[in-house]
């Protein structure tokens, strides 16, 4: 198995009271009629097979409400792992999640470069088992493997689009490569692609990053810009997984030329690479930004972060360079915002994870101006985990599909809403 | 097929209970500074999170066996720290980032001369009666800084906490509702001073005008905190830096110098003010 998580069949309903129970944190059999919809007698069952398969476990009571009291379930979080991989031209970055997409371990190695994807294939498949056997979890409790990269997946099971189109430039090489056969052979675990920001939105649904919002979307941001989006809980590809585009949103139609063929990108004007080459067109910022001159060969992410913890130390060109960038990002992603009618937008990927505080309050500025604004707000956080979240949304991945394969509907997310609240409400 | 990362990785491993959210920004800005001085030489650091020392030792064991590392950083040195003597043991090398265990190749911390400056800077705008709420009281860092806290001319008051946001919340709602409410609290860390911030809010304490707060660790959390939070700053990137210097120096045989952060400075934003 492996290709588009999307193409699997209805969901079964033990995964969708699994999902209920992820989605909640901790909640009781009754939590769970209400949130699922099924009967009492359904959910004990579902309930106590799930407690069979050890994904499952109880973990305490509920404040009393008058009658008994209720015994609260959880994920069993060491009961099953995931393993992602991030694949990308400058560095492939492995983490191992358990059931809950919280990571167990991490590890970057470098990236795809200029080798044959076969051969880079057979090393991910070693460095996979390494970091297996580097955490002791026995073979068997391990899923599979996601992959994600900046990059379209092309049906059946590669990478890919048209030549030329789709993937970012550096990564060329792999347009059509059947990678997800190619590793399954290798490393003789499932394996699950997907592009990198997408993934990224999924690790937030996962691990409860978005909260209950019905439509939600992850802003990524790491050597380009890429959205991912959550809709009713079940993350949206498209036909075709050009979804979320949202570094060639045109924010001038007289802009310049993009690398994707079109003009005026928001990735083209102000994204990561646009604000390196600004600072490296200035000697003074360059030096004050602590870039490494020429010689040396450093990624964009790195310059990227090292511009940020300038602009942290106050160095007053790297700030202004990234607050013009947030303005650009900000205005892309109210676009995003009212074409999605989005409740929540979180700000992920390693160029966030470095810059957060500079672009949050800016991109949550220029959302104030959403279409939505008269009914909802749109709340704009940041990743708990920005800087590994795309092999985090890779692990989770495989556990969507390996556990909640999509296609069970829209989930009542306003029960869960309010179970989760009465939740917290006891728990205090 | 190759051994992949074998003999060419760096282990860390971080022992803290999962409910601890919030610590990524500090440890993969710590682990990228790490990271960018081991790149150039074909390294990476491992990185592996457990929930307890037990599940760390046993860590160190299983990769001492496979071979899997060659070298450890160890975070959080506590007292009676039971992990040097197995990594010694295990004859895995390793650079320890804070205070050492005997002559152990280590990058250490200012944990004093840091925390003269924050309480210089609120001794500066007046206060005297100053509390903290530490981080746990078993690693050495939280007892130097208390150790140096007592030692100045302040009216100090320790209370432990946990680094967890629930501990910065109660903590600070007891201190406040006492009978002798400080008027300036430094927290150990940003998770438990952004917590005391809506907590003193809830309890209708203008900050900084009733309490001043200062917060361990600068992050975006308090950075975007409302009003902002003064806090430490540590160059944590740096910090990793000079640890991934020490691990190359220790993997070539080399002798390994004792390395110093630069004292952490005071980012004065909104929680601090003149008391009233
Ligand atoms: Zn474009």
């Amino acid at each position: 198995m492996s290709g588009p998580a999307a193409s699997k069949p209805q969901a079964s309903s033990k995964s969708v009271v699994l999902d209920a129970i992820r989605a909640a944190g901790t909640i009781s059999r009754v939590g769970l009629i209400r949130a699922t919809g099924f009967t009492a007698p359904t959910i004990s069952t579902l309930v106590r097979k799930l407690i069979n398969e050890d994904l499952v476990v109880e973990t305490g009571h509920a404040k009393s409400t008058g009658g008994k009291r209720r015994v609260l379930l959880q994920l069993n979080h060491a009961s099953r792992y995931a393993v992602g991989v991030h694949l990308d031209h400058g560095v492939i970055t492995y983490a191992l999640t358990n059931l809950g997409g919280t990571v167990v371990a991490r590890i970057s190695r470098p990236g795809a470069g200029a080798e044959e994807p076969q051969v880079v294939v057979a090393r991910i498949a070693t460095e996979i088992a390494a970091l297996i056997d580097g955490v002791g979890v026995e073979r068997l409790r391990i899923l599979g493997v996601g992959v994600v990269f900046p990059g379209p997946v092309d049906a059946p099971r590669g990478i890919g689009g048209p030549p030329d189109v789709g993937l970012a430039p550096a990564m060329r090489q792999w347009n059509g490569f059947p990678l997800g056969r190619a590793l399954e052979q290798v490393a003789g675990l499932p394996v699950v692609l997907d592009n990198d920001s997408t993934a990224a939105a999924l690790g937030e649904h996962w691990t409860g990053g978005f909260g209950t919002a019905a439509s939600a979307a992850a802003l990524y941001m790491g050597t380009g810009i890429g959205a991912g989006l959550v809709i009713n809980g079940v993350t949206y590809r498209g036909p075709s997984g050009n979804v979320g585009e949202l570094g060639h949103v045109s924010v001038s139609a007289d802009g310049p030329r993009c690398w994707c063929g079109a003009r005026g990108c928001v990735e083209a004007l102000a994204g990561p690479a646009a604000v390196v080459a600004a600072v490296r067109s200035d000697p003074a910022a360059t030096r004050a930004a602590g870039l490494a001159a020429g010689g040396r060969r450093s990624s964009v992410v790195a310059d990227f972060a090292a511009i940020s913890r300038a602009a942290r130390r106050g160095e007053p060109r790297a700030l202004a360079l990234l607050e013009r960038s947030a303005r650009y990002v900000g205005t892309a992603a109210r676009t995003l915002a009212n074409l999605m009618d989005l409740e929540v937008l979180v700000l992920t990927g390693p160029s966030l994870a470095a810059a957060g505080s500079v672009y949050l309050p800016i991109v949550r500025h220029e959302l104030r101006t959403a279409f939505s604004r008269g009914t909802h707000t749109v709340d704009v956080r940041l990743s708990r985990s920005a800087a590994t979240a795309s092999a985090i949304g890779a692990a989770a991945l495989i556990l969507e599909s390996e556990l909640v394969p999509l296609g069970h509907g829209p989930r009542p997310a306003e029960h869960l809403a309010e179970e989760r609240t009465r939740l917290t409400e006891s728990a205090s | 097929m190759d051994d992949a990362w074998r003999t060419s990785a760096v282990g860390l491993v971080l022992a803290r209970p999962p409910r601890l959210l919030g610590t990524e920004p500090f440890f993969m800005e710590f682990i990228a500074g790490i990271e960018e001085r081991l790149a150039g030489h074909g390294r990476s650091v491992l990185l592996h999170v457990v929930a307890h020392h037990a599940a760390e030792i046993a860590a160190y064991r299983r990769w001492a066996q496979q071979r899997l590392v060659d070298a450890i950083v160890l975070v959080n040195p506590s007292v009676d720290d039971p992990r040097p003597a197995v990594l010694r043991e295990l004859r895995l090398p390793v650079v320890v980032a804070g205070e050492p265990s005997h002559d152990t190749p280590a990058v250490r911390r200012d944990d004093v001369g840091s925390m003269r400056a924050a309480l210089a800077h609120l001794v500066g705008l007046g206060h005297q009666r100053i509390a903290r709420i530490t981080g746990p009281g078993t690693l050495l860092h939280t007892r130097t800084r208390t150790t140096a806290m007592l030692a100045a001319d302040v009216d100090a008051v320790v209370v432990e906490g946990d680094y967890s946001a629930e501990s910065g919340a109660r903590l600070t709602a007891r201190l406040m509702t006492g009978p002798e409410p400080p008027t300036a609290i430094i927290y150990d860390n940003d998770l438990m001073a952004v917590a005391g911030l809506h907590a003193a809010k809830e309890l209708g304490h203008r900050v900084p005008r009733d309490v001043s707060l200062i917060a361990w660790d600068d992050s975006s959390l308090c950075r975007l905190a409302s009003p902002a939070l003064t806090t430490m700053s540590l160059d944590v990137h740096s910090f990793g830096e000079s640890v991934g210097e020490s691990v190359l120096r220790l993997i070539d045989g080399g002798s390994v110098p004792e390395r110093w952060c630069a004292t952490e400075t005071v980012v004065a934003r909104e929680t601090t003010s003149t008391p009233r």
